[in-house]
């Protein structure tokens, strides 16, 4: 742990750009085809759940993160064991977002660059950030948040002005019925970026009124996921929803097919910067969450030493996940997506929030 | 020491930190502005590129007309269109950039016999290559052929094709601008058959030959038929894609005298059923005109005919519509997604009937028709010239 404060506002652009980044760039929600915007609201809706367990969580403890309270309320062997999980949890997803980020350099620009090239120059970045500690990270995020909600704009109202847009597009609504949409919503997209947000609890112990923070994530979580439902109508309406479901980076293509406005076409370019803008924050984010995690669980004084050793072992990870990209996809979306986000996201949560609770009200039984 | 260690460290960043491993020079990239596939001679596909020479391009300074240079084009035959692009480069001194191509065109002959389904997937997956590019059907010729013409005003085939295609949509009707990705929606959907507009060499005209030509349809991915003049027309108008056109009218007998300038229309279609569950189609059209030209001798100013006239260019709409409705429910090929707005007003009897869409249900579908036309205004003058001649008489 370090010494340093953010701000509620600070806090909410963090939420903000770590929930919303991954999902607008990637195919998210493809499966429910023109309902995708209807599993993003669905998704938030879980998220929002889930952190109200989360944030019930850090209640507790105010002060620590959860790799510290989970020793404080499951015992020193059994807590270390559930930090340590969180820590390579976090490590994991790391490096599965360096992995998203990579590729998706590779396949549209860099067609000739190596991996490890790009990798390992977006890892020195985000070392470098994360060595000025998280005050920077937080201050750097509130200047970039501008340029993104600038380009941002821009490149939406291009989008829906290029008379591109046809909303027939998005009907029939609900084909499958709700039952499909649902499934593909829970634990789909409640995890995944929603339920990601449960990295905050590293953070929360910095944040500096922590009375505003339960109602400043929310409202960071229902912004992002109505923006994410937002992006996937316009995507649907633009693309139609076969090649919507087809392409692998939908805003892309739909940034892609701007025209017209003859000074202000290809701005694929612009969007590729954006998500890489947007992809350093969230990279930032969990390499932090994993160096304080790895800190405390071992009770190293000074987290900077970890910086060096962990960025290494991110590397590793994100170049070994997987060795082509469809079984990145496969990993990242199927097999985790069970496996490891509903126990880590949900179960785990879950079992510290009651035996919490049972040592609480103990407390307060015997003190009476 | 750790001053040295960090004057080290920057020199080294400047050679790593340069971010050029995928860097071409402009030298080094030959620019693809136009994209034609045929049906080769020896193997499947005979690929054409037109590229861009810088020179060429950049030279409408300096006061002299430009004189029409033909375009440098090269071709290359593969067994399919990723690896005739790629035989090109025997041909060629520069590494190809499809980044800037606006026209994809496919050679009658192929789009006929093979069909042009299986013609994208290397052009979408391809990072490089735009999926807003326009699409052409080279009309009884071949792609090749076209985009080896010389131009009088435009610098090259490409940029014409592109912009008259677009142009004379809006000016005239006739013709469509579909871009690849609305081509590829169209094959891909169940409920809607792709249209191409068709561009041919018009011998007339020696210094510029390209013109537009008519709309190719198709069925399960090969070309079938083309609408030619008020067919193209009225399937425009059915989709309400027609911005401007005009229409030549009868007056009282006396064959095309009145000629109404159409401003805007726009269409909406919806799908019910009738009792034996039958899908029923209606469409309505909206349109609004002037009045362009008269030369009959009428007072236009009055509102019996004004109403008249009215009346005339209503019905001069709906039979250009109903008319290419009922020609393409004869090919059976349902090139106006009628399919699409089964699906989306009645998702569930879709299920049913997408299956014989195009063979079975399309040709038997009842399709209601209606148009609310208006006359907007007279032009500049209210009488016409016949008038006061008929009068000095």
């Amino acid at each position: 742990m370090e010494k340093a404060k953010i701000s509620t506002r600070q806090l909410l652009i963090l939420v903000l750009i770590f929930e919303t980044v991954s999902a607008i760039i990637s195919g998210f929600g493809a499966e429910a085809k023109q309902d995708a915007w209807i599993t993003a609201i669905i998704g938030m809706l879980g998220g929002i759940c889930l952190f109200l367990i989360y944030h019930r969580l850090s209640l507790f403890y105010p002060d620590l993160p959860i790799t510290e309270y989970a020793k404080k309320i499951l015992g020193p062997v059994v807590g270390r064991f559930i930090a340590l999980l969180y820590v390579v949890y976090f490590l994991f997803n790391g490096s599965l977002v360096i992995r998203e980020f990579a590729s998706m350099a590779v396949s549209f620009v860099f067609i000739q660059t190596p991996f490890l090239v790009i990798i390992a120059l977006m890892l020195v970045a985000v070392m470098y950030v994360i060595g000025k500690g998280i005050e920077v990270l937080s201050r750097t995020a509130e200047l970039f948040f501008a340029v993104l909600f600038l380009v941002t704009t821009t490149g939406l109202t291009l989008i829906l002005t290029s008379g591109n847009v046809d909303l027939q597009n998005l009907r029939p609504v609900l084909e499958e019925g709700w039952l499909t949409v649902l499934k593909q919503s829970i634990p789909g997209t409640v995890v995944f970026p929603f339920g990601e947000v449960i990295v905050f609890l590293m953070l929360f112990p910095y944040v500096n009124e922590k009375r505003k923070m339960k109602k400043t994530v929310i409202t960071g979580l229902l912004i992002s996921g109505c923006f994410i439902g937002f992006i996937m109508m316009v995507n649907v309406s633009v693309l139609g929803v076969d090649l919507f479901t087809r392409t692998q980076y939908p805003l892309l293509t739909t940034s892609q097919l701007i025209e017209g406005r003859a000074f202000l076409e290809r701005l694929d370019a612009l969007f590729l910067v954006t998500a890489i803008v947007g992809g350093f924050f969230r990279i930032s984010i969990y390499l932090y969450a994993t160096i304080i995690g790895t800190a405390t669980l071992f009770g190293i004084p000074s987290y900077r030493k970890l910086i060096i050793p962990l960025s290494m072992v991110m590397f590793i990870c994100s170049i070994a996940i997987a060795s082509n990209y469809v079984e990145f996809i496969y990993t990242g979306l199927r097999v985790v997506r069970f496996y490891v986000q509903i126990p880590m996201l949900f179960i785990i949560p879950l079992i510290l929030l009651l035996v919490g609770w049972i040592q609480e009200k103990k407390k307060l039984n015997s003190a009476h | 020491m750790r001053r040295m260690a960090g004057l080290w460290l920057s020199i080294v960043m400047i050679f790593l930190l340069t971010g050029c491993w995928d860097s071409r020079e402009l030298t080094d990239i030959g620019f693809v502005v136009a994209l034609a596939i045929d049906k080769g001679e020896k193997k499947n596909i005979r690929v054409t590129v037109q590229i861009v020479n810088p020179t060429n391009a950049s030279s409408t300074q300096g006061g002299s007309s430009p004189t029409p240079v033909p375009p440098t084009t090269y071709s290359a035959e593969g067994n399919n269109v990723f690896e005739a692009t790629r035989v090109l480069s025997k041909k060629l001194s520069r590494q190809l950039h499809y980044g800037h191509a606006v026209v994809l065109l496919v050679g009658e002959e192929l789009a006929a016999t093979q069909g042009i389904n299986k013609l994208f997937d290397g052009v979408e997956r391809d990072s490089e290559f735009r999926p807003s590019a326009t699409m052409v059907i080279a009309r009884g010729t071949t792609g090749e052929e076209l985009i080896k013409q010389p131009t009088s005003i435009d610098n090259s085939p490409a940029i014409k094709i592109k912009k008259m295609v677009s142009d004379t949509e809006k000016a005239f009707g006739e013709n469509i601008d579909e871009k690849i990705y609305q081509v590829i929606q169209a094959i891909v959907s169940s409920g809607k058959e792709p249209t191409i507009t068709g561009v041919q060499l018009d011998p007339t005209n020696k210094e510029d030959k390209i013109m537009a030509s008519g709309i190719a349809t198709f069925k399960d991915g090969k070309l079938m038929k083309w609408l030619d003049g008020n067919e193209g027309r009225g399937f425009l108008w059915v989709l309400g894609r027609i911005r401007s056109t005009l229409l030549t009218m009868d007056w009282n007998g006396q064959p095309h005298t009145i000629g109404i300038e159409n401003i805007r229309a726009k269409s909406s279609i919806h799908s019910s059923f009738d009792k034996t569950g039958r899908p029923i189609i209606e469409v309505k059209i909206g349109a609004d005109a002037n009045i362009g030209e008269v030369d009959v001798p009428i007072d236009v100013t009055n509102p019996k005919v004004f109403l008249q006239i009215e009346r005339l260019y209503t019905q001069a709409i709906h039979d250009e519509a109903l008319a290419t409705i009922k020609l393409m429910q004869q090919q059976k090929s349902d090139i106006f997604g009628f399919g699409e707005v089964v699906h989306r007003d009645h998702p569930k009897q879709w299920r049913m009937l997408k299956r014989n869409w195009n063979d079975v249900t399309f040709p038997a579908i009842e399709v209601k028709v209606k148009v609310e036309a208006y006359v907007r205004n007279t032009g500049l003058r209210n009488r016409t010239i016949l008038e006061s001649i008929d009068k000095s008489e």
